[in-house]
């Protein structure tokens, strides 16, 4: 499951009560702007949409929406690793509560409630919710869920994404076996109490961005744990839509859920239907012929020539490269423990042309916090505390400065005598021309020619990563809810460090930033933690990723963002 | 003199002084005989005198020349990225434009017809190689070494080869070395395949029955009498297989196993070209002429080649 | 005969088991694990999913249950799709590729035998060299070129046909032809390289010599010739050929078999790729059965049966 940031860090009097967010509003400062001028991201506002089906029915409007999406792998929700899956269990799904934009509604909660020392959540669930079958959704059904996540011998991927929850993790890795000390409980039928492990007052947001799906225990008995998801018969539908028809690596039908709850407001086009399409340019053309109405993940040299039809987000990941300082060699590996090196490679490449040349939507970036993040005084963290970074547009005089002194320590006279490094990558036509362009500048400007791109396929591409079997590595690493989250990740033995870097100043400013309550403080800390996270070079990012469809004119309300995975046509209109 | 013997039947006499005695020399323009010119030195004489052939072989010695020494005398890098320029149409300065990274085409086209035509011909020749003897083997000998043979290219046949390609390029690197050997490795059973088929419809000919009583050992029989009948077929086959295996590289590098970058091949500049070709088509369209061309000439040489190599057709 | 004929099926079967086997083998010597292609995790939950699917088990255990659930005919289950049975995956992707390598086939094969016969016929004539241009050049252009040609000119700027995907007839077209010009062009330059060979034969001086009108020469003598030597890789074409393109399947998004097949070696997806290989070897060792037993009886002189 993809992880998504959180816009808003939250103010201190949300840690009271968070109920009451059943109305939808919009507040109009939408992330999902693209860099041209777009569709109607921005149109769809509150008032308009609450009378959208009395209005469109004198326009024309189409009940059918044609996209060629980014296929998916399974309709599981438990066994779902990729944020493609998760665009689609948007809609087909129900969630406790959901994110739309940067604003969460409540879905199958009316509304819920937090403890004073934010450790437990109750939700209180709406009347009536009905699984696709007819049958009654009830909050045993979330608790369900959670059990198939949680448990072990159902082996989903996602667990790890639930282990703030009480002996959520005990209970993954077999140390707590009896299922009613995990923190989930159906109190009744329409009441889910949610306990934590430790306080902690963003859960509602990670609910929203990761999902928490229910299941049905019946159903799943009935189809068999590892089956579950495999088909459309093998899925049982609880949100806007019902899939109808899906051929894997090919196409998807969905058809207009009418037992959803919110069926009548919200979700006006009544038949989706996607398409998978791997070629680039096969892509544009269904687009330009009309075949399709929108695609996503436009190829990176169609920008221009789409540029009228553009909707792009960004945030969501950084492209990192990842310095292994235990190296492929013991001369490798003592090259890469240098800290002087790696500035020199951090400050030796040009961000902002490379990105212009490779992929213009990307937003170059030298730094950890995604430009999403909102600081504590209301405005843009990373504009709140700056970091003193690699400049984007590249310094060579700096990064000959850090070889040269790197040299130097190591006891090498010339650049010809560093020892060969492997810098690893796989088919992606973009990730290949993007690290092209920086091995030849890291030549061009720093004269370094020991640098390989050694191009495996990608299983075994990925497989030197999990096994250090590379000096340079470049590959996203997704942000979370919380700027926190990634440092915390990044942190000596954490889940996205692998082993390569380590700083015990970075290890304790991030422990304190986690249990901070205080929001300035907090972000004072994680802004320090940054400092040194960028100082030391261990884990360099390039840009923010990013995400760009292009959508016809005559659709309304395409919306998609980068704080939460999800189609999110909530109110999009094809006036066609 | 030739009015005499008739003139004989009509019974005019005949003295000895009527007749004359030709000299020796003229005697041998009678012969049915030709000065012995040996199979290989017919073959290379009828090349010669072959225009087409002359034509393709030039073409084949120009772009080979065009290879070694352009790289040399242009004055851009064909790995040197400008990201100021990138995507230029052809101009003065960069003769067939540049990349989307700003790299000088023209430098890339030449360093990849390096690597193209080095590929092309290996991976060509190679497999050939290994077919035509494995598979004259298995055809001539039959029974068990034909069994086996034969098992080995089933199996051989259906492993991916995917697998055992990405297995060499870990274990060589990815150079023209590694391809040229999996394209070998993927290649031989083919043309083993359908030697083995010749071989089968040969070795009951007449002609090999005759030189068998006559006492030639086996090995005599397929390199004298077989191969040269197959040999023309074979050459075809190599000629035809030099596109292949430039595409195999090509197909290769798009999953991600061909020639490592910054290093590039014309099979890699069309695949890159491919993607772009509604925006910049010239990016496909001048490496694709460069294939279609040398493509062509290889063919048509081969053709000729074909023509000379038959036994059939010697005159 | 009937001994011939069992002693070639205990072989296969060993065949089939030595396919399995080296592929078996060669796939787990590939550095890399299967998952993580879609999203990096945290080397705790890589080792989970490990052991959930029996990868972190000795390589002959896991060689053993393989073997185990081959011989009932299970190839298990995807380990990239999640759920999905590799049976299910090919009973579902096999005839989408069949059916465009049989209309592909039955398109190339007449046509590219009788283009070869007619350019052998009048060799050295202006039709000659324009069909030998037109095989050079379809052999030499790569499918990704000409499929993307294709698609401009016919889906793009004509609109006579729709740009991709699988639906109805009309959607079959552009991969069909893409798939046929290449394999045209192929048979049209073998077939005219055999011809020639088949001409200056003696049994064709004796039948013209007893009279025979050309056609009768083509047909009788000429083709039935020429055309033995293509049969042995007669077998690997068709089963290519049903196997699917990767490429077609790619750019003009069919669902077919091919691009399983290079996306699950690419992802290590073990259960999947041996899956399909095995599937793949029954296939082509089946079809290699036949053509050797019809190629006997199409050439009396050639003996596979001694």
């Amino acid at each position: 499951m993809k992880k998504r940031i959180l816009a808003m860090m939250l103010a201190g009097a949300m840690a009271v009560s968070l109920a009451g967010c059943g109305t939808y509003q919009n507040s109009g400062t939408s992330d999902t702007k693209a860099a041209e001028t777009t569709t109607a991201a921005q149109e769809a506002s509150g008032g308009e949409t609450s009378t959208t089906a009395s209005q469109e029915a004198e326009e024309q409007v189409s009940q059918d929406f044609t996209m060629a999406y980014n296929g998916i792998v399974t309709l599981n929700p438990i066994m779902s690793q990729s944020s493609n899956d998760m665009n689609v269990f948007y809609l087909t799904q129900i969630q406790l509560v959901r994110y739309y934009g940067d604003q969460i509604l409540c879905d199958a909660a009316e509304s819920y409630e937090m403890s004073d020392d934010a450790t437990v959540y109750t939700f209180h669930l709406r009347d009536g919710l009905k699984w696709s079958d007819g049958q009654d959704l009830t909050a045993k059904d979330f608790e369900y869920g959670a059990y198939c996540l949680l448990n072990p011998d159902m082996g989903s991927p996602a667990a790890n994404s639930w282990f703030s929850i009480k002996n959520a993790s005990a209970y993954n890795s077999k140390e707590v076996t009896d299922w009613a000390d995990v923190g989930v409980k159906a109190l009744d039928d329409r009441t889910l109490e949610i306990t934590m492990e430790h306080p902690l007052n963003t859960f509602d947001k990670t609910i929203a961005v990761k999902g928490f799906y229910p299941l049905r225990q019946d159903f799943v008995e009935q189809v068999g744990s590892d089956k579950i998801g495999s088909s459309v018969d093998t899925m049982l539908y609880s949100g806007p839509y019902v899939i109808t028809d899906w051929v894997l690596e090919s196409s998807m039908e969905l058809k207009k859920n009418d037992l959803y709850w919110d069926s009548e407001n919200s979700f006006p086009t009544e038949n989706l239907h996607f398409v998978e399409v791997e070629d680039a340019n096969t892509k544009v053309a269904m687009f330009e012929s009309g075949e399709v109405d929108a695609i996503e993940q436009v190829s990176s040299q169609y920008f221009d020539h789409l540029s009228d039809y553009l909707y792009t987000y960004n945030g969501g990941g950084f492209m990192f490269l990842w310095m292994n300082q235990n190296g492929t060699s013991e001369e490798a590996g003592k090259l890469m423990s240098n800290i002087n090196f790696r500035k020199a490679l951090s400050y030796g490449f040009n961000r902002n042309a490379t990105v212009a040349a490779v992929n213009k939507m990307k937003k170059p970036a030298s730094r950890l916090v995604d430009s999403n993040f909102v600081g504590p005084n209301g405005g843009k963290f990373v504009d709140e505390y700056p970091v003193n970074s690699a400049p984007l547009d590249g310094d060579v005089d700096a990064a000959k400065e850090f070889l040269a002194k790197a040299m130097e320590e190591l006891g090498y006279t010339d650049v010809s005598e560093l020892p060969q490094l492997s810098l690893v990558t796989w088919d992606a036509a973009e990730q290949k021309l993007l690290l092209e362009t920086i091995v030849d500048q890291w030549k061009q400007n720093l004269g370094l020619t020991n640098i390989q791109l050694n191009q495996y396929v990608i299983g075994t591409a990925i497989g030197t990563f999990y096994s250090l079997d590379y000096d340079i590595f470049c590959i996203t690493w997704e942000t979370d809810v919380l700027p926190t989250d990634i440092m915390e990740s990044m942190m000596t033995g954490g889940e996205c460090n692998y082993g390569i870097w380590s700083n015990p100043e970075f290890d304790e400013l991030v422990k304190q930033a986690v249990l901070e309550v205080d929001p300035v403080k907090q972000a004072e800390l994680t802004a320090k933690a940054e400092q040194i996270f960028v100082d030391d070079a261990g884990i360099v990012s390039i840009f923010e990723g990013s995400n760009t469809s292009a959508v016809q004119p005559y659709v309304e309300g395409f919306q998609m963002s980068a704080i939460s995975n999800g189609y999110q046509f909530n109110h999009m209109v094809v006036k066609k | 003199m030739t009015n005499s013997g008739i003139s004989g039947v009509s019974g005019v006499e005949l003295k000895q002084e009527d007749f004359v005695r030709l000299p020796k020399e003229r005697n041998l323009s009678d012969a049915i005989v030709r000065p012995s010119v040996s199979y290989w030195s017919d073959v290379f004489r009828r090349i010669r005198s072959d225009k087409v052939a002359v034509m393709s072989l030039g073409i084949i010695c120009i772009i080979s020349l065009f290879a070694i020494f352009a790289p040399i005398l242009c004055p851009y890098e064909y790995e040197t990225t400008d990201l100021l320029h990138t995507n230029l149409a052809p101009c003065r300065e960069h003769w067939f434009g540049t990349d989307s990274l700003g790299r000088d085409q023209w430098a890339r086209v030449w360093i990849g017809a390096r690597t193209s035509l080095l590929i092309g011909l290996g991976g060509a020749i190679v497999p050939q190689v290994i077919g035509i003897f494995l598979g004259g083997l298995s055809g001539y000998f039959g029974g068990w070494v034909d069994m086996l043979i034969m098992r080995i290219i089933d199996v051989g046949v259906c492993i991916p080869s995917l697998v055992y390609v990405t297995l060499i390029m870990l274990w060589l690197g990815s150079g023209p070395a590694a391809i040229i050997l999996a394209i070998a490795i993927t290649g031989w059973m083919d043309s083993a395949r359908v030697v083995r088929g010749r071989m089968l419809q040969f070795k009951n000919r007449e002609f090999v029955l005759a030189a068998s009583t006559q006492g030639a050992g086996s090995l005599r029989i397929i390199f004298r009498h077989i191969l040269p009948n197959i040999l023309g077929q074979q050459v075809v086959s190599v000629s035809s297989a030099i596109p292949g295996a430039i595409f195999l590289e090509a197909y290769l590098s798009f999953i991600g196993l061909g020639i490592k970058s910054p290093m590039t091949s014309w099979g890699q500049l069309c695949q890159v070209g491919a993607s772009f070709y509604r925006l910049y088509p010239y990016q496909l369209f001048i490496p694709g002429l460069l294939i279609s061309i040398t493509i062509l000439a290889f063919y048509l040489f081969g053709n000729c080649l074909r023509d000379a190599l038959d036994p059939h057709l010697r005159d | 005969m009937r001994q011939y004929i069992l002693k070639r099926l205990v072989i296969s079967v060993i065949t089939i088991w030595l396919i399995a086997t080296c592929s078996f083998f060669l796939l787990h010597a590939l550095p890399g694990n299967p998952f993580a292609t879609q999203k990096m995790m945290s080397p705790e939950m890589l080792n989970k999913m490990m052991s959930y699917y029996g990868l972190d088990r000795p390589l002959m255990e896991q060689y053993i249950t393989f073997m185990k659930n081959l011989l009932h005919g299970d190839f298990g289950y995807s380990l990239k799709y999640v759920g999905k049975s590799v049976n299910g995956v090919i009973a579902q992707t096999f005839p989408v590729s069949a059916q465009l390598g049989l209309q592909s086939y039955l398109l190339s094969f007449p046509v590219g035998i009788c283009l070869g016969i007619v350019a052998a016929r009048k060799r050295g004539r202006a039709i000659d060299y324009s069909l030998v241009a037109f095989s050079v050049l379809g052999v030499s252009v790569p499918v990704f070129i000409l499929a993307s040609l294709l698609q401009y000119v016919f889906a793009i700027r004509l609109k006579w046909l729709p740009v991709a995907q699988w639906k109805s007839f009309a959607y079959t077209i552009l991969p069909t032809l893409t798939l046929a010009i290449g394999s045209i062009a192929g048979k049209t330059r073998t077939m005219r390289t055999l011809m020639l060979e088949v001409i200056t034969e003696d049994y064709v001086k004796t039948a013209k010599a007893k009279g025979l009108s050309g056609l009768q020469i083509v047909w009788n003598h000429q083709i039935r010739n020429a055309i033995i030597p293509m049969i042995p890789s007669l077998g690997m074409e068709i089963v290519s050929i049903l196997m699917g393109s990767f490429v077609v399947e790619q750019i003009y998004a069919v669902p077919g078999i091919g691009a399983y097949f290079v996306s699950s070696v690419q992802s290590l997806d073990y259960t999947m790729t041996l899956g399909l290989t095995v599937f793949f070897g029954v296939f082509v060792i089946t079809a290699n059965f036949i053509i050797d037993l019809i190629y006997g009886l199409i050439d009396p002189r050639i003996r596979v049966v001694k």
